[in-house]
């Protein structure tokens, strides 16, 4: 029974899933953000003096919104060693109701330090003042604006300023993080989807088929490989086309060099061998026994790194079959990456109980070449 | 790491498909009975029946070979009305190589030379190897063993087969090709 599945198409979408989630928390993030918008409901600059308050211009405030207000002494010309105590007042016009009343001073000094034989100048100002506020009922309000005690100063001039803010459940900072996060997770699930079809085929067993660069394959049978070079196992399947071709996917581990780093590290390559490509040994040595070899025009160099005995166990029907070999690996200069889609590597196999050896040129394949996949599974698995 | 990417990615795609099926719904999948096995000839068992020119012979052994990955069978059949046991061997080397051995009275004690003469004809050794082999019986016993085959080719292509089994047990066939598609095959019951 053979069991279509979309698996292939989950791959290439996977970094879809986390991008869709970070759409769906960069809107969250926009409407927290709309939090943040400020609009100005009063913007009035007034004349202060002892007695008679200032009254500003009546505004509209809400319940479900908060509010803020903004006072600051407007010098003119400044003048030092002043101060003045300001008094305000927000005032219900329908009721006349005062809801909150607050008193700051500003002041303005400056003056000559000496200390020890070392002096300067200092000054200090205090001329603004920020009050957060919401209101119980919808309605219009003012602000009663005077000075209450001054000192040199009879008259100071504030400019006052009432903004409003619709309050936002959501806050933007772990709406951001979650921004980021998803994005990052969208970047990791891209980079990882040829590990990702690897551990995928791993489970392909014999009677499935795969599409691979156009071609329709049905899986013959499973290898699998224990290598003394690699950690983890490698995998070999033994495809048949519809027209009888055969071919071998295989995925393995090598070990590579990365461009900016001294150390080499492992990484799993998927891989298909090339049919009827020849193999010449370079003269001098036994072909086997060769450091170099030719696949006509590249010359492939032996790779010690890659090489040693491994064991290979066949899956069929239910049992397993153990060959063990040596392998010798021949690589174009530097050893591909596993993202070197294209790239090639020669590979030498002397089976120890035959003694029968076989050449193969493996071409590593990008996940995206493996077009479709449909496991078989039995009836009742 | 990769498994915490894993684990997160499963729980949001489980997520959207829950999603998806409540917006849409998802239809029950219908049950199939399993199909009727079709013996091929690289999947004969025991029991099987296999019809060629008119004679009529019940498979009896089935032995699958292993060497370096690769797969051959061969299948001991057993005519009733002749009482004549012979064996069908199936190689699927990019074409599928077919043919009738029956054991010929020739007698080995040693390992073969590159040359026999046998029944007045001169088979030269043209391949040889080992391989582990799987042996089920009618009893439906299983035995895993390794043995050591030599092929000749005589004149007029025939062909020429020596196993051994065990350290000294030679077993001597002559051997027919025959084209898979005059083989009739059917499931046993």
């Amino acid at each position: 029974m053979k069991v279509a599945n979309t698996t292939v198409a989950a791959i290439r979408q996977q970094p879809l899933i986390p991008l869709i989630f970070a759409a769906i928390a960069l809107l969250g993030l926009l409407y927290s953000l709309t939090g943040q918008i400020k609009t100005r409901l009063m913007d009035e600059r007034v004349t202060l003096g002892v007695g008679a308050p200032v009254l500003s211009p009546v505004f509209k405030l809400d319940p479900d919104r908060r509010y803020t207000l903004d006072l600051e002494q407007v010098h003119e010309q400044k003048k030092y060693n002043t101060w003045a105590s300001l008094s305000v007042a927000m005032v219900h016009v329908e009721s006349e109701e005062e809801i909150f009343e607050l008193e700051d001073n500003y002041w303005a000094e400056r003056g000559i330090w000496r200390e020890q034989g070392e002096s300067g100048t200092w000054e200090e100002i205090n001329a603004k003042t920020r009050f957060h506020f919401r209101v119980a009922e919808s309605g219009e309000y003012r602000l009663e604006m005077a000075l209450s005690e001054h000192l040199s100063r009879p008259f100071i001039t504030v400019q006052a300023r009432v903004s409003e803010r619709k309050p936002v459940k959501l806050h933007w900072i772990p709406m951001l993080v979650a921004v980021l996060g998803l994005l990052g997770l969208a970047a990791w699930a891209a980079h990882r989807r040829q590990d990702t079809m690897c551990n995928l085929l791993e489970d392909l067993t014999a009677g499935s088929t795969l599409q691979i660069l156009g071609k329709r394959y049905t899986v013959m049978d499973v290898r699998i490989h224990e290598d003394t070079y690699g950690t983890r196992p490698g995998y070999e399947w033994r495809l048949r086309a519809d027209d009888g071709e055969e071919r071998y996917l295989a995925v393995e581990t090598f070990e590579y060099y990365r461009g900016w780093s001294e150390d080499e590290i492992q990484g799993r390559y998927l891989m298909i061998d090339q049919p009827g490509v020849r193999i010449e040994p370079v003269p001098g040595k036994e072909e086997w026994q060769a450091r170099t070899i030719e696949q006509w025009p590249t010359l492939y160099e032996f790779d010690a790194d890659n090489s040693g005995l491994g064991k290979m166990t066949t899956l069929f029907e239910g049992e397993s079959y153990v060959s063990r070999y040596q392998a010798r690996i021949f690589r174009d200069a530097a050893f591909p990456a596993p993202s070197a889609a294209g790239k090639r590597i020669v590979e030498y196999v002397r089976y120890i109980d035959t003694q029968e050896e076989e050449w193969c040129v493996m071409q590593i394949l990008s996940w995206r070449d493996i077009e479709s996949i449909n496991f078989y599974k039995p009836v009742g698995a | 790491m990769n498994a915490i990417v894993d684990k997160v990615e499963n729980i949001m795609l489980s997520w959207l498909i829950r999603w998806f099926r409540s917006l849409f719904g998802s239809k029950p999948q219908q049950k199939m009975l399993p199909a009727p096995r079709v013996p091929q000839l690289v999947s004969l068992q025991v029991g099987d029946v296999v019809v060629h020119l008119d004679r009529t012979y019940l498979v009896t052994q089935r032995i699958v070979h292993h060497a370096n990955g690769f797969f051959w069978f061969d299948y001991q059949l057993y005519d009733d009305s002749e009482d004549e046991h012979l064996w069908l061997s199936v190689e699927d080397d990019d074409e599928l190589i077919v043919a009738f051995y029956r054991p010929v009275d020739f007698v080995l004690e040693r390992e073969p030379d590159r040359e026999l003469m046998v029944a007045g004809k001169t088979y030269r050794l043209k391949e040889s190897g080992e391989s582990d082999a799987k042996i089920s019986r009618e009893s439906g016993t299983e035995t895993r063993t390794r043995s050591r085959r030599w092929d000749y080719v005589g004149p007029d292509k025939s062909t020429l087969s020596v196993q051994c089994w065990g350290d000294d047990e030679f077993e001597v066939m002559q051997g027919e090709r025959v084209r898979p598609s005059v083989l009739e095959l059917m499931p046993g019951s």
